[in-house]
């Protein structure tokens, strides 16, 4: 499918000019509405995604969509919430669809307030204005947009104040219809049709922006500006088409005739209004801190390895913020070095899979960005981590917050299941927690969809191996959701214990003997398919082991609690609970406590990942070596004072040869 | 004209050598057909080899053999095929072992006599009856197996194993297979699985191969999928809404 490749695409070289041209089809609104159709450079760029929805029908679409007859004035900018599998069509930098999924519970709050800023409160005719103008009807024609977006890129920098209304919209709230700011979003309308559709405007605007810029924006930031602008209609547009495409084609039929009708209604408004041009409407500029002024990104995160919160064979994770919007968020950086066949194919995956998910116990993958030669994931950022939260020196989780923690995990699990997919690395460190207790599920870098019936074949070289389900480790290569359900099931034993419950070597063989000596040997009464196993042989243990779980574990659980893992970790794959079967547990219906949000988190200081943890494990094992060190030192030269003491011969020998070394020695005590 | 004894020698250390790539595979093949006037000598050496070796590399030749009679029959020199065929019981008893040494080497020579079938190389008939000698192997092997608590006297799964590891494991005793080795093995069989899988969406070209396997995939409309209609469902609501 070439749904792959769009979002890259895409994503890294936002074509310009892709707004403009998507918008004049829109709604024909402009005159040259036909023509400009034709102009393939143009449109085509937002189609990439091959998506089948683009059929002919789509461009009405926005407008339809917007103005439609349910009466308020559309909400323009409230796209609903597309399942973010919406997402890829067009630019990456939006993709993130899917996260509006995630997040859509602030929307609707939200989009108030972009409406009234983008335009209005913008010092100058917000390059939102720019874009807007795209939809007049009096647009200058084909060249001079392009020479326009020349301008724009070389003499100013584009427009940051833009770039932080859009991408309030584009990030922080996910596009969202938000039927209560209907009220609101008038402004934007008229703002839209006021527009100076002159080029020259524009310009003047621009340059008077241009000042304003971080010193090192450039081409490259401004086409982001710009794209995130466009993106934020896209996005609309994009969320319609989708829909529309899921709908089927019927609709195209209907659609000509009404968009046409609502265009002309555009057609005429923007005239009426275009004198009342609001351009006077200054506002204080958003100032930035020198920090933020001098970030050669829009997201700007603490020089050098600070900003790192996580690091793995995929690359690196970095916490950033947004310097306009001050959200935080994590860019996970795709690693590119060594990728001979251009962009890693891994990679896609998981945009791909991501953005077809929204959830609230899944992380929200919010866009892609291209930066400086470097591919970036950009999502929701959390400040902890399961094992991060566990390893906490102080913090403690109640019972009913570990419930909770545990509900959400299976709640996110339910969802991925229940939509075909296999997240494939279950496991403490992949497990988020925001600061008011929400968990979300992370890294999908080896999930995939899986084919809920027929017969599968996958890797079985998934899952960090200690939480690794004995099927694969047996060498099953037609797997299904169970293997995630024993990593949950490995999670929740960490939840509630503070330790991993099979904690191997690294190795197979002693992976499973891990397993073995808590649950005993499998047996083929309770693991029929035990024997057709890939490497029962080959791996098949010497000694019969009882098991153990029961008095390992059932002093430390409640009875429900047990229970559940107990189920959890059937060695029969088929025979372990689903995701959904756990949540209606009577451990999470019915035993006390309730579960209840851990919104202690909140008071809790610091970020705590797997990252820092490990990070501050290591240099408290730094300073305790250097400790015993330094008691080491101590020790020897009191030893040497007393022999010092003890002949003065000795002593003076001693000495000399002391001296040479004491450098060192001082070197060593610091 | 290369010296017999070298080509010999180098052949044999080109099974010694084998892995689990296709490409070491085929090279061995390529080398054996390009020296064809000594088949009979590299045939032996084939079988030589494989008493000799460990479990991993017999597996390994084992999968050679099938690229081998592949190749020879495509180039039409069916002597390697038809000594195949003639000593392919012998082939089978050194890859696994009626000793249940050889047990992990089980599901390799089903898995390539299964090839070998396809291909027209071996009659079903040879087939079904190696089969069955297999497949006493196997349950003879179970019987005796730790894992199962089915098997009447526990004695009899520590002996077995004892003579597992006595054949398998220098001195070490009473564990399983060498780690190394095992290791070792599930690495291979994980190449050749990626290997498997680069093909497995491949449909005939007849037919309505694809069709079906897209039905097939499709699965039942359950309970997963009313769930994601409605959902689909309430967003086109609010989407019809805007």
């Amino acid at each position: 499918m070439n749904a792959y490749s769009p979002p890259y695409r895409q994503g890294s070289y936002p074509p310009q000019q892709s707004p403009q041209a998507q918008y004049y089809p829109n709604g024909q609104q402009s005159p040259y509405g036909g023509s400009q159709q034709m102009q393939p450079g143009y449109q085509n760029q937002p189609f990439r995604g091959g998506h089948s929805g683009y059929r002919g029908g789509h461009y009405g679409q926005p407008p339809d969509r917007r103005f439609s007859g349910s009466g308020p004035p559309p909400q323009p900018y409230g796209p609903t919430p597309t399942r973010g599998r919406g997402g890829h069509f067009q630019n990456l930098q939006w993709t993130a669809n899917s996260a509006s999924r995630g997040r859509g519970d602030s929307n609707q709050g939200n989009s108030a307030p972009h409406m009234q800023n983008s335009p209005p409160p913008q010092t100058v005719p917000s390059q939102a204005n720019d874009d807007d103008d795209d939809d007049n009807p009096f647009r200058p024609s084909k060249d001079l947009q392009v020479e326009d977006e020349i301008a724009k890129e070389a003499s100013m920098p584009p427009p940051r104040q833009n770039s932080d209304s859009s991408s309030k919209v584009s990030f922080a709230f996910k596009a969202k219809p938000a039927a209560p700011t209907l009220a609101k979003s008038p402004p934007d309308l008229t703002q839209r049709m006021k527009e100076p559709p002159k080029k020259e405007n524009l310009l003047e605007n621009m340059n008077v922006k241009a000042p304003s810029r971080p010193a090192e924006n450039h081409a490259g930031h401004d086409r982001r500006d710009d794209r995130r602008e466009r993106d934020y209609r896209d996005d609309r547009r994009d969320n319609r088409d989708y829909r529309d495409h899921r709908r089927g084609d019927y609709r195209d039929d209907r659609r000509p005739g009404r968009d046409q009708k609502r265009d002309r209604m555009r057609e005429r408004s923007p005239e009426i209004i275009k004198e009342k041009k609001i351009m006077t409407r200054i506002k204080a500029r958003p100032t930035l801190t020198t920090e933020f002024n001098q970030s050669t990104s829009v997201y700007y995160r603490k020089p050098g390895n600070e900003s790192v919160v996580g690091s793995g064979t995929y690359g690196k994770v970095f916490k950033a913020i947004h310097v306009y919007t001050k959200n935080l968020a994590a860019l996970k950086k795709i690693r590119m070095d060594g990728e001979k066949d251009g962009f890693p194919v891994t990679a896609v995956r998981e945009i791909k899979l991501l953005q077809s998910l929204k959830h609230e116990n899944v992380v929200a993958l919010q866009e892609v960005m291209v930066e400086h030669n470097d591919c970036f994931m950009v999502f929701e950022y959390l400040s902890h981590d399961l094992t991060g939260l566990l390893n906490h020196p102080t913090f403690k989780l109640e019972h009913a917050h570990k419930k909770h923690l545990g509900r959400q995990l299976f709640e996110g699990l339910n969802y991925l299941h229940r939509r075909g997919v296999l997240h494939r690395d279950i496991k403490a460190a992949n497990i988020l927690v925001s600061s008011t207790g929400q968990l979300k599920l992370a890294d999908f870098g080896l999930a995939r969809f899986f084919a809920k019936r027929g017969k599968p074949d996958y890797t079985n070289r998934v899952i960090t191996i200690w939480y690794r389900s004995p099927e694969l480790l047996l060498g099953e290569t037609q797997y299904g959701p169970a293997v995630d359900i024993w990593s949950a099931a490995c999670v929740m034993v960490e939840i509630f214990t503070r330790h991993a419950i099979f904690p191997g070597d690294g190795g197979e063989i002693n992976q499973l003997d891990k397993i073995y000596n808590v649950l005993g040997t499998p047996t083929r009464g309770e693991w029929p398919g035990l024997v057709d196993m890939a490497w029962f042989e080959l791996l098949r243990p010497t000694e019969r082991k009882p098991n153990t779980f029961v008095e390992k574990y059932q002093e430390r659980l409640t009875p429900d609690a047990f229970e559940l893992l107990q189920a959890m970790f059937m060695y029969d794959p088929s025979k372990r609970p689903t995701a959904g079967d756990v949540l209606e547990h009577p451990y999470f219906m019915t035993e006390e406590p309730a579960p209840r949000q851990a919104i202690e988190l909140k008071d809790l200081e610091g970020d705590w990942h797997e990252f820092e943890s490990k990070a501050l494990r290591k240099e408290n094992e730094r300073k305790n070596q250097e400790a015993r060190r330094a008691v080491r030192l101590e020790e020897h030269e009191r030893e040497k004072a007393k022999r010092r003491a003890s002949g003065s011969t000795t002593a003076e020998r001693e000495s000399k040869r002391l001296r040479p070394n004491s450098s060192h020695g001082e070197v060593g005590s610091k | 004209m290369a010296d017999p004894f070298e080509v010999r020698m180098r052949f044999t250390s080109q099974l010694q050598h084998l892995n689990a790539s296709v490409n070491s595979s085929q090279k061995a093949a390529h080398y054996a057909l390009k020296y064809r006037d000594m088949d009979e000598d590299l045939h032996s050496c084939i079988l030589e080899q494989l008493e000799r070796n460990s479990m991993n590399n017999r597996a390994n030749i084992m999968y050679f053999i099938e690229h081998l009679c592949d190749m020879a029959q495509r180039e039409n020199h069916i002597e390697f095929v038809r000594m195949m065929q003639r000593d392919i019981l012998r082939v089978v008893d050194a890859v696994a072992p009626s000793d249940g040494s050889g047990a992990a080497n089980v599901k390799v020579v089903r898995r390539v006599l299964a090839g070998l079938q396809q291909k027209s190389i071996l009659l079903p008939d040879t087939v079904l009856e190696i089969e069955a000698g297999l497949a006493e192997r196997d349950t003879g092997a179970r019987a005796g197996n730790a894992l199962s608590p089915v098997s009447p006297n526990p004695k009899a799964t520590l002996q077995h194993s004892e003579s597992t590891s006595s054949l398998k494991v220098n001195g070490v005793g009473f564990t399983r297979l060498d780690k190394r080795q095992v290791e070792q093995r599930i690495e291979e069989d994980r190449e050749r699985h990626k290997r498997l899988r680069e093909s497995i969406w491949a449909v005939g070209i007849e037919g309505e191969g694809e069709f079906e396997r897209l039905w097939e995939d499709g699965g039942d409309c359950g309970e997963d999928e009313r769930v994601m209609g409605v959902e689909d469902g309430e967003e086109r609501a609010v989407a019809g809404e805007v």
